[in-house]
C-alpha cells in the first residue's frame, strides 16, 4: 500500500513539475496501472481502506458589500495529488459542502457572477461583475472543524467623485461676505481603496451666469470633447502614501483653518475646516494667504487666480482627473483675449466633474462638458452658506454609496449648512 | 420820456443841446440811450469832421423808476469812470469812430451799448440800468464774446442775467454757457471740472472717473477770482489706488487733488460777471495751460437782495448788500446751499457755505484800496446708512478755510498816465477728508515696517473696520505786481504792461492718518502706510511779464496788436532740485479790421502748467512680501516674516505741461447782427500721467528648525531660498499729449421788434486726440498668478483715445418788458459724439522686459520671429471700431416773470420733453443713456427792503 502510493506520487509530481506532452503520456500510461493497483490493494485488504471527511467552504463577498456571504458562488476543490476537481455551488449562507474529501493538497478556488442587479444590490453600482477567490494550495489531511474561507475578490467598481462643494462662502455677522472658508470634498464611491496620490483637482473657466449685462458665456462650449480649466492642484505623493477607504473622504480646503472658532475668523461661518485633510496654499512672495501648518498643502500645477483659490461664489464647476504626465496638459488662449490662457483636460483623463451655475435660468452658461456632467445645481444666492452634496444612492452596510448618473442636477442637492466630512442628521 | 421814441429811430434827448451822435433802438421801458441804427463802422475810421477824440458825459439812471444810479462804473476803450453823487459821469480821450460804452453797478444788470462816436464832445448820454435784465430792451441769455480784451484772445463774458438763466447754483455750471459746452442741469454732487476747448474722450464717459486729458484741461483751467488766481496746488486730498482699480483711480472722498479746482466752492449767486479766456491769453495769466477763468464777485454799493432757490434737491439762499458809493465801500455777500445727490435719501449731501465781506476805499486821489476776505466751508458727505451693519460706509470731504485780498491801485487811469497795482493774496484752508468702510477680507498677514526691513508682522482679522482721514492744510500766497500804461502819441496809443508775480503753495497737514494693521482696502501686493504731509517742501514759483499793445491806425483801419512775454521759474532758489524748471512763453495777437463788415484776429502763444504737490510728491508705495508664514491654531505659535521694500514713486524730474495754441477769429456784423468765427488748435504736450512701472526685488525665504509649544518657531537664520518679485508702483510722468483742432462760432441777431423775439446761436466743433507717449508694458501680468511669466512685451507708446463733437445750441428769447416777462427756450443738437481708441492698431512688441527689470529692444523682423510669437498681441478690429452716436436733441424752456415787490419768479423745465434715448455700443455690449433728466422747477428771487421800491418813481 505504502509503496503504491508513492508511486502514485512520484507520478504526479512528475506531471505537476512538467506538464509537456511527453509527460503526459507518462502519465497517461502511469496513472490507470497506479490506480488499479490501489484499487486491487484495497479490495484485497480492507483493513486499509482511506477515510473521506466532508469539507465545507465558505465564500465572503468583500468587505465593502452588502453581505459577508456568497450564494450561488462555485467552488471548485482541486487536489494537487491526484489531479482531480470536484466543485458545488454555495448555498443562501454562502456554504459549499463537499461530503467525500479525500485527505491531501487542494486548491480551492470560487467565483460568482452577479448580474447588474444583483451587484446594485451588493455594492450599489449597477454594474455587472464576476468576483473570483484563489486560496493557495494546502493540506487538508482531516475534518476541518469550520467551514473553509474564501474571500471574494472582484474588479473595484466605482471610483472617486465629487462628494460635496462648499462654493458660496457666509456672511459675516455684520453681513461681510466671507469666501475663505469653501472647501471640496472628494469621496470615495468604490469598493475598494483608492490611493488619492497624484489625483488633479480643476475649476473650470466661465462664467457660472449672466452675472452682469456684458457676461457671455465661455466660448469653448464649441468643444464637447474637453473641459477647459483655470488652475490645477495636485495631491502630492508615491502613489501609495494617501489611500482612501470605501466609503471615506477627503477635503480640501481653501484655508484650513476653523474658520468658525478663529477670532481671526467669520464666527457665522458655518464650517470648521482646522481638520481638512488638505488646503491649497496659494504660496507667492506678496502672498496673503495663510498656511495652516496643521492642514498639508496640495501642490499647485497650474493657478490663474489671485491670491487664493478662489471658486466662483455664483457657482463653479470642478473636475477631478488623472494625467500620465500632468505638465503635459497644454494652455490654449481664450478666444477673444490676448492673456487670459486656459488649461485643456480631454473627457477621457476626467474621473468625476461637478458643476453648479448662477441660477436656474444659467443653463446656457454651462461648462462642463454635457458627457461628463449633464446638468447643473444652483443655489438661492452668494454667501449664503449653502454647498452641493451628492445625493446617497443607497447605503451597503454602513457605507454610503453616492448616486453618480454624471448629472449635477440628479446626483446633487442644495444644503445648509454644509457637511464636511458628513451627511448631516438624517 | 419813459415811453418808447422807437418811431424816431433819431432822437435827441431833452437834456442836450448836442448832435452829431445817432441814436438807435430804445428800449420801451424808456431807456434814454442809444444804439447805432447805422452798422459799426470801422474802429478808428475817423468820421470827417470829427476830432480825434471825444469827451462823453451823461447819467446812468436805475429803471424803472429814474433814480441815479450813483455806484456805476462806465468804461470806453480803456477808459474807465465812475459815476458820482447824482449818477452823473464824464469820460474823456475816447477816440472817435465806432465804441462801445460798457455800464455796469453792482445789483444791476450790466449793459453794453454800440456808439458811434465823434468828437470833440458828446454829453447828455443817458444809461439806464435795471435790477432784471428782462426790463431792459436787451437781454443776454448767453456767453458774448468780446472782440478785444485786455485778458486776452476768445474770452467768452457771461453776465448776470445769463448766469441766473441757468439756476446756476455754482461756477461750475455757469461754464456750460460758453460756446461748444452741453446744456447740464445744475448740480452739485460730485466735484466739478471745467472742459474748456476739448471733446471727451471715450474711457471718460464712465461717471467720475474722468480721464487725464480731461484732469489736464481741468488742472490747466486757472479760476480767477476778482484778480487772484485760486491754487489747487497744495490739494493732497488724496489717497493710495483702492482694490484693483486702475492708476487713476479717484480716492473714495471727493477730491480735486491733482485736478482743477473744485467749481462747486464758488456760489454763482454771488457772481457778477465771468470771463472765460478759451484762446491766447495775456501774458499776465500764468500757471495755466488750457484757458482761464475770471470771475468778478457782485461787490459795491447796493441794495440787500435775498435770493432763494429751492428744488427737490438743492435748497439754496444768497445774499448780498453794499453800502458807499462807487469809489468806496463796504459790501457782504453770503450764500448757503445745502444738496442731495438722491430725492429719497438725505445722505449724500453737499453743504456749501460761504460768505464775503469787500471794502474799498480811496485813502488818495490816486490810490484806491479793496480789501476782500472771504471764508468757506464744505461738506461733501455720504453718511453712513444706519441699517448698513455691512459695509458701514461713510465718505466725507470737508474743506473749510479763508482767503484775504489786498489790492492797491495807484496813479490815475487815463491817458499818458503809469498805474501800478499791488496784488496780494493769502489763503488758508483745512481740508479734512475721511473714509470709513467695514472690510470683510480673508485672515491676511500685516505689518506696519517702515522702512526696508525683515520683520515680524501680524495676522490681521478678516473683518475689520477701516478709518482713514486725510488731513491737508493748504498754505496758498500769491502777490503781484503790476505797472501799466496807457500811452498816446497821435493817433497810436501804446499800452506797456509789466509785472512780477509770486505763488507759493505749501501743505502742513498731518497727513494720512489710518491703522496700519486696519489698513484701507489694498491694491495687489502694496501695502499702506500713515504718511505725513510736513516732510513734503513748498511749491515756490516766480514769474515775469512784460506785454505791449499797440492800437494804431493801418491803411486806414485800427491794428490791434498785442505781444507779450513770460517768464515761469519753479522753484527759483533751487531747494528740490527736481522741482526747479524755467520757461518763457510768448504770446501774441493782432486783430485788424478787413471791412466795416468783419474784423480777422489771429493769435499764437505758449502757455505752461507746473505740477501740482500731489503729483510732485505720489506717496511712498509699500512692498510687504512674506518671508515665512505659520498660522497654528495656538495663537502663540504663529509667526509671519515681512520682507519690507519701500519705493519712493517720485519722477526724478516733472516739467511743466506746456499748451501751444493758435488761432484765427473772423469778427463779422451785417445788419445789426454780430458774430464770431474761430478756428483753433491746441496742443498740449508733457500733460501728467501716471505709468505703471515694474521694480524687481528679492525675497529671502526661510525655514523653522524648531515648533516650541506656545511660542512661536524658531527659524533658521540663513534662507533656504531667494524669491524674485516684481512688484508695481505707479509714477507721475509728463507723458500724455491732448490735440485739440475745432471750430468755435457765435452769432446774435438783433431783436425782432415784431416778435419782440431775439434768437442767438453758438456751437464748437472739438476733435481731441490724447495718447499716451509712453511705451505700454503689462507689467500686471508678472502679478497675474503664481505662474509669473518670465518675461513680458513692450509695445510702443501712442495709445489712446480720439473723440469728436459738433454741438449747436440756439437760444430764442422772446420778452414782453411791459409785462416783465420774457420766455426763453434752448435748442441743442449734438451732431456728432464720436470716439474710438487709436495706437492699437498693431501687437507687435517693439522690445521685452525681463524679471529683472531689464527691457532688451526687438527689431521688427526679430519680434516677428515664431520665438517671440507669444508676445505678439492679437488686436481685434472691434477694439478700434468708431462709437459714432446719432444727433440728439435737447430743449430747455424758461419763463421769467417780475413781480412786485422786486421779486421775480422763473419758472424752468431742463430737457421739457424728457428725451432721453439709449446708444447701443459698438465696441463693447451695453448702452448709454444720453440727455441730462428733465429737471423743472421753480425759482423766486425777492430783493429787499421790498418797501422801499416797490412804487415807481417818476422818472426824470
Amino acid at each position: 500500500m505504502v509503496f503504491l502510493l508513492l508511486t502514485t506520487h512520484f507520478a504526479m509530481s512528475h506531471y505537476n513539475a512538467s506538464p509537456n506532452s511527453k509527460r503526459m503520456r507518462f502519465k497517461v500510461r502511469t496513472l490507470p496501472l497506479a490506480l488499479s493497483a490501489l484499487l486491487a490493494l484495497a479490495c484485497s485488504d480492507g483493513s486499509t481502506e482511506v477515510q473521506t471527511f466532508p469539507v465545507s467552504v465558505r465564500v465572503e463577498f468583500p468587505a465593502a458589500y452588502a453581505t459577508t456571504n456568497a450564494a450561488n458562488a462555485r467552488v471548485v476543490l482541486t487536489s494537487t495529488e491526484r489531479n482531480t476537481s470536484d466543485s458545488a455551488l454555495t448555498d443562501a449562507q454562502g456554504l459549499a459542502q463537499f461530503p467525500r474529501v479525500l485527505p491531501g493538497t487542494y486548491v480551492i478556488s470560487s467565483s460568482v457572477t452577479l448580474t447588474a442587479d444583483q451587484a446594485f444590490t451588493l455594492t450599489g453600482q449597477r454594474t455587472g461583475l464576476t468576483l473570483n477567490a484563489l486560496a493557495p494550495a494546502r493540506a487538508i489531511l482531516t475534518a476541518p472543524t469550520e467551514p473553509l474561507v474564501q474571500a471574494l475578490s472582484g474588479s473595484r467598481i466605482g471610483d472617486l467623485v465629487i462628494k460635496e462643494v462648499y462654493f458660496t462662502g457666509s456672511r459675516t455677522p455684520t453681513g461681510g461676505l466671507y469666501f475663505s472658508d469653501q472647501f471640496i470634498e472628494i469621496y470615495n464611491n468604490a469598493t475598494d481603496t483608492i490611493f488619492t496620490d497624484g489625483l488633479l483637482i480643476a475649476d473650470t473657466f466661465g462664467a457660472a451666469g449672466q452675472i452682469n449685462p456684458t457676461t457671455v458665456p465661455t466660448p469653448f462650449q464649441v468643444q464637447p470633447g474637453e473641459v477647459y480649466v483655470s488652475s490645477i492642484w495636485q495631491i502630492p505623493g508615491t502613489g501609495r502614501q494617501y489611500p482612501l477607504l470605501p466609503g471615506q473622504s477627503l477635503i480640501i480646503a481653501q484655508d484650513g483653518i476653523d474658520h468658525r472658532g478663529d477670532p481671526n475668523g467669520n464666527p457665522a461661518s458655518p464650517v470648521n475646516l482646522s481638520t481638512a485633510d488638505w488646503e491649497t496654499f496659494n504660496e507667492r512672495p506678496d502672498g496673503r494667504d495663510l498656511d495652516a501648518p496643521a492642514v498639508r498643502n496640495l501642490t499647485r500645477l497650474v493657478f490663474r487666480g489671485g491670491f487664493d483659490w478662489l471658486l466662483p461664489v455664483f457657482g463653479p464647476g470642478v473636475v477631478i482627473f488623472r494625467a500620465p504626465n500632468p505638465s503635459a496638459i497644454d494652455s490654449v488662449l481664450v478666444p477673444g483675449s490676448t492673456a487670459t490662457w486656459v488649461s485643456r483636460v480631454p473627457n477621457a483623463l476626467v474621473i468625476d466633474a461637478f458643476e453648479a451655475l448662477q441660477n436656474g435660468n444659467s443653463g446656457p452658461y454651462k461648462r462642463v462638458p454635457a458627457a461628463l456632467d449633464a446638468g447643473f445645481v444652483f443655489a438661492s444666492g452668494t454667501y449664503t452658506s449653502q454647498s452641493a452634496r451628492r445625493k446617497v444612492a443607497t447605503v451597503i452596510g454602513t457605507r454610503r454609496v453616492l448616486q453618480d448618473t454624471n448629472n449635477s442636477s440628479n446626483d446633487f442637492t442644495v444644503i445648509t449648512p454644509p457637511t464636511p466630512k458628513g451627511f448631516g442628521t438624517p | 420820456m419813459l415811453r418808447s421814441v422807437r418811431s424816431s429811430g433819431w432822437r435827441r434827448d431833452p437834456f442836450s443841446a448836442l448832435s452829431g451822435w445817432r441814436v438807435g433802438r430804445v428800449g420801451p421801458c424808456g431807456v434814454t440811450l442809444l444804439l447805432t441804427a447805422l452798422p459799426w463802422r470801422s474802429a478808428g475810421a475817423q468820421q470827417a469832421g470829427c476830432t480825434p477824440f471825444a469827451e462823453l458825459s451823461g447819467t446812468v439812471l436805475q429803471a424803472p423808476n429814474g433814480t441815479p444810479v450813483t455806484t456805476a462804473t462806465l468804461r470806453v476803450g480803456s477808459r474807465v469812470v465812475r459815476t458820482d453823487s447824482t449818477g452823473r459821469f464824464r469820460v474823456s480821450g475816447v477816440p472817435s469812430g465806432a465804441a462801445e460804452l460798457e455800464a455796469s453797478a453792482p445789483g444791476l444788470a450790466r449793459r453794453v451799448i454800440a456808439l458811434e462816436i465823434c468828437g470833440p464832445s458828446m454829453s447828455g448820454l443817458f444809461v439806464r440800468l435795471a435790477v432784471r435784465a428782462v426790463e431792459l430792451d436787451r437781454m443776454m441769455v448767453t456767453a458774448q464774446e468780446t472782440p478785444v480784451s485786455a485778458q486776452g484772445s476768445s474770452v467768452s463774458r457771461i453776465d448776470r442775467a445769463a448766469i441766473e438763466h441757468v439756476q446756476a447754483s455754482s461756477l461750475a455750471d455757469v461754464l456750460q454757457l460758453v460756446p461748444g459746452q452741453p446744456a447740464l442741469n445744475p448740480s452739485v454732487a460730485g466735484v466739478r471740472q471745467s472742459l474748456l476747448r476739448q471733446a471727451p474722450t471715450a474711457s471718460s464717459r464712465d461717471p467720475g472717473a474722468g480721464t487725464e486729458a480731461e484732469r489736464a484741461n481741468a488742472l490747466g483751467t486757472s479760476i480767477v477770482i476778482d484778480g487772484v488766481p485760486v491754487s489747487n496746488n497744495a490739494n493732497l486730498q488724496t489717497t493710495l489706488t483702492i482694490l484693483n482699480s486702475g492708476p487713476n483711480s479717484l480716492p473714495q472722498f471727493a477730491s480735486s487733488a491733482g485736478r482743477g479746482v473744485d467749481l462747486r466752492q464758488f456760489p454763482a449767486d454771488n457772481i457778477e460777471s465771468v470771463e472765460v479766456i478759451r484762446g491766447v491769453p495775456s501774458a499776465r495769466h500764468g500757471d495755466l495751460t488750457a484757458g482761464a477763468v475770471l470771475v468778478t464777485s457782485r461787490a459795491g454799493a447796493q441794495r440787500p437782495e435775498l435770493r432763494v432757490r429751492a428744488n427737490p434737491l438743492t435748497f439754496e439762499a444768497s445774499t448780498v448788500a453794499g453800502w458807499g458809493n462807487g469809489a468806496s465801500g463796504l459790501s457782504l455777500d453770503g450764500n448757503v446751499v445745502r444738496s442731495q445727490d438722491d430725492p429719497r435719501t438725505t445722505r449724500d449731501r453737499f453743504t456749501r457755505a460761504t460768505a464775503q465781506v469787500a471794502w474799498s476805499a480811496r485813502p488818495g486821489a490816486r490810490v484806491g484800496t479793496t480789501l476782500r476776505v472771504r471764508g468757506y466751508g464744505v461738506i461733501d458727505a455720504t453718511l453712513q446708512d444706519p441699517d448698513d451693519r455691512r459695509t458701514q460706509r461713510v465718505s466725507e470731504s470737508r474743506d473749510r478755510g479763508g482767503r484775504a485780498d489786498l489790492r492797491v491801485l495807484m496813479g490815475q487811469p487815463g491817458a499818458d498816465a503809469w498805474q501800478t497795482e499791488l496784488t496780494a493774496s493769502a489763503s488758508y484752508a483745512e481740508q479734512v477728508s475721511q473714509f470709513q468702510e467695514l472690510v470683510t477680507r480673508d485672515i491676511f498677514p500685516v505689518t506696519g515696517a517702515t522702512r526696508d526691513t525683515l520683520a515680524p508682522g501680524v495676522y490681521g482679522r478678516s473683518e475689520y473696520l477701516t478709518q482713514l482721514t486725510v488731513d491737508g492744510r493748504p498754505l496758498n500766497v500769491y502777490a503781484r505786481l503790476e505797472r501799466r500804461a496807457d500811452v498816446r502819441r497821435g493817433l497810436v496809443r501804446h499800452q506797456p504792461v509789466f509785472g512780477l508775480e509770486l505763488r507759493h503753495d505749501d501743505n502742513r497737514g498731518a497727513g494720512r492718518l489710518f491703522d496700519p494693521i486696519r489698513p484701507p482696502r489694498q491694491n495687489f501686493g502694496v501695502g499702506d502706510r500713515p504718511n505725513n504731509y510736513a516732510t513734503i517742501p513748498a511749491l515756490t514759483q516766480v514769474a515775469g511779464y512784460a506785454e505791449y499793445r499797440l492800437r494804431a491806425p493801418l491803411w486806414g483801419r485800427a491794428l490791434d496788436a498785442r505781444a507779450g512775454l513770460r517768464l515761469d521759474v519753479v522753484d527759483p532758489a533751487w531747494r528740490a532740485t527736481a522741482m526747479h524748471s524755467a520757461t518763457a512763453v510768448p504770446r501774441v495777437s493782432v486783430a485788424l479790421p478787413l471791412n466795416q463788415y468783419a474784423t480777422v484776429r489771429v493769435g499764437h502763444g505758449v502757455t505752461t502748467k507746473t505740477a501740482t504737490l500731489s503729483q510732485r510728491y505720489p506717496l511712498p508705495r509699500f512692498f510687504d512680501l512674506t518671508s515665512f508664514n505659520y498660522y497654528p491654531t495656538v495663537p502663540s505659535e504663529r509667526l509671519v516674516l515681512f520682507t519690507t521694500r519701500v519705493i519712493d514713486p517720485r519722477a526724478p524730474t516733472l516739467g511743466p505741461v506746456r499748451a501751444r495754441k493758435s488761432e484765427a477769429t473772423i469778427d463779422w456784423t451785417v445788419r445789426g447782427a454780430t458774430g464770431t468765427v474761430t478756428a483753433f488748435a491746441e496742443q498740449t504736450i508733457g500733460a501728467f500721467g501716471t505709468s505703471r512701472v515694474p521694480v524687481g526685488m528679492l525675497v529671502p525665504q526661510f525655514r523653522a528648525t524648531a515648533f516650541p509649544s506656545g511660542r512661536p518657531p524658531v527659524l533658521d537664520p540663513t534662507p533656504f531660498r531667494v524669491d524674485s518679485f516684481v512688484g508695481l508702483y505707479d509714477t507721475p510722468r509728463n507723458s500724455r499729449t491732448i490735440a485739440t483742432r475745432g471750430l468755435e462760432f457765435t452769432a446774435d441777431v438783433p431783436e425782432w421788434s415784431l416778435l419782440r423775439t431775439q434768437l442767438s446761436l453758438s456751437g464748437a466743433w472739438f476733435q481731441t486726440v490724447a495718447r499716451d507717449t509712453d511705451v505700454e508694458i503689462p507689467v500686471e501680468q508678472f502679478l497675474s498668478g503664481a505662474r509669473q511669466p518670465a518675461r513680458v512685451g513692450v509695445y510702443d507708446g501712442g495709445r489712446g483715445s480720439e473723440a469728436g463733437r459738433v454741438l449747436t445750441s440756439v437760444r430764442l428769447l422772446h420778452r414782453v418788458p411791459q409785462l416783465g416777462l420774457a420766455a426763453s427756450a434752448l435748442w441743442q443738437t449734438i451732431w456728432r459724439d464720436d470716439d474710438r481708441p487709436v495706437g492699437r492698431i498693431d501687437g507687435v512688441p517693439i522690445g521685452i522686459l525681463d524679471r529683472s527689470g531689464q527691457i532688451t529692444l526687438l527689431t521688427r523682423e526679430v519680434a516677428l520671429s515664431p520665438a517671440y510669437a507669444t508676445f505678439v498681441r492679437a488686436v481685434s478690429p472691434l477694439e478700434t471700431r468708431w462709437e459714432r452716436r446719432p444727433a440728439l436733441h435737447l430743449v430747455n424752456l424758461r419763463l421769467t416773470k417780475t413781480l412786485p415787490w422786486r421779486t421775480q419768479l422763473a419758472l424752468f423745465a431742463n430737457n421739457a420733453f424728457a428725451d432721453r434715448p439709449l446708444y447701443q455700443r459698438q465696441r463693447q455690449p451695453g448702452f448709454e443713456r444720453r440727455n441730462e433728466p428733465l429737471f423743472f422747477g421753480m425759482e423766486l428771487v425777492a430783493a429787499m427792503p421790498w418797501s422801499s421800491s416797490s412804487s415807481p418813481r417818476t422818472s426824470p
